[in-house]
């Protein structure tokens, strides 16, 4: 069973905000390269996603 | 569900590649969707940083993510992570930020009422998620 009680009786820790999760470098590598394969990637799944899975995931 | 699991694959490696963690060079990343229901189940009955748990435990999630485990070798055969990034499964293919939470040995950040936020805090490797992705056992 799922018991949250004790768990979410304690504080939250201090935090601080941020603007994104994500860093510049990931934006410029998104412009520059992952952009790109997702679109690849994505073709090859409207083709077929088992030859998807066997070109891109290792 | 939008997005497939290589595209997360993709994503999670560009992230990882960015140095927005503090990760070791040599990693294995374990990819896989689940509930968030299961997550948080299996979260609660984890032995992990406190402070992690409270904030997976409210976390605001659509009903399935996409999570990867991100461990050294090391811990990867021991069964156990030290890092994860948890994304919208409901995300659309081209989201370059699909991003819900994401923690390295010291920092935790997370998406709080649709704002990034940051908690500094050690964590210490925990057990890999495991629900039914578990061995096949030999005949």
């Amino acid at each position: 069973m799922l018991n949250l009680k004790e768990n979410l009786e304690a504080p939250l820790p201090r935090k601080t905000e941020i603007p994104s999760l994500s860093n510049d470098a990931y934006r410029k590598a998104c412009r520059e390269q992952i952009d790109q394969r997702v679109k690849e990637i994505n073709q090859h799944y409207q083709k077929s996603a088992s030859e998807a899975w066997k070109h891109y995931v290792r | 569900m939008y997005l497939n699991a290589s595209i997360v694959h993709e994503r999670v490696k560009g992230l990882v590649q960015s140095g927005v963690m503090s990760l070791p060079e040599d990693l294995v990343i374990r990819v896989y969707l689940t509930s968030t229901r299961s997550l948080k189940r299996e979260v609660a009955d984890t032995a992990m940083a406190a402070d992690l748990k409270n904030i997976l435990l409210r976390l605001e999630m659509p009903q399935f993510v996409w999570c990867a485990d991100l461990a050294t070798p090391t811990e990867y055969a021991a069964s156990e992570t030290s890092g994860r990034v948890i994304l919208d499964a409901t995300a659309g293919t081209y989201e370059r930020d699909p991003w819900i939470m994401w923690h390295d040995q010291g920092t935790i950040a997370y998406k709080d009422v649709g704002r990034g936020a940051k908690v500094e805090v050690r964590i210490e490797p925990y057990a890999l998620y495991r629900n039914n992705l578990k061995e096949i056992a030999a005949c």
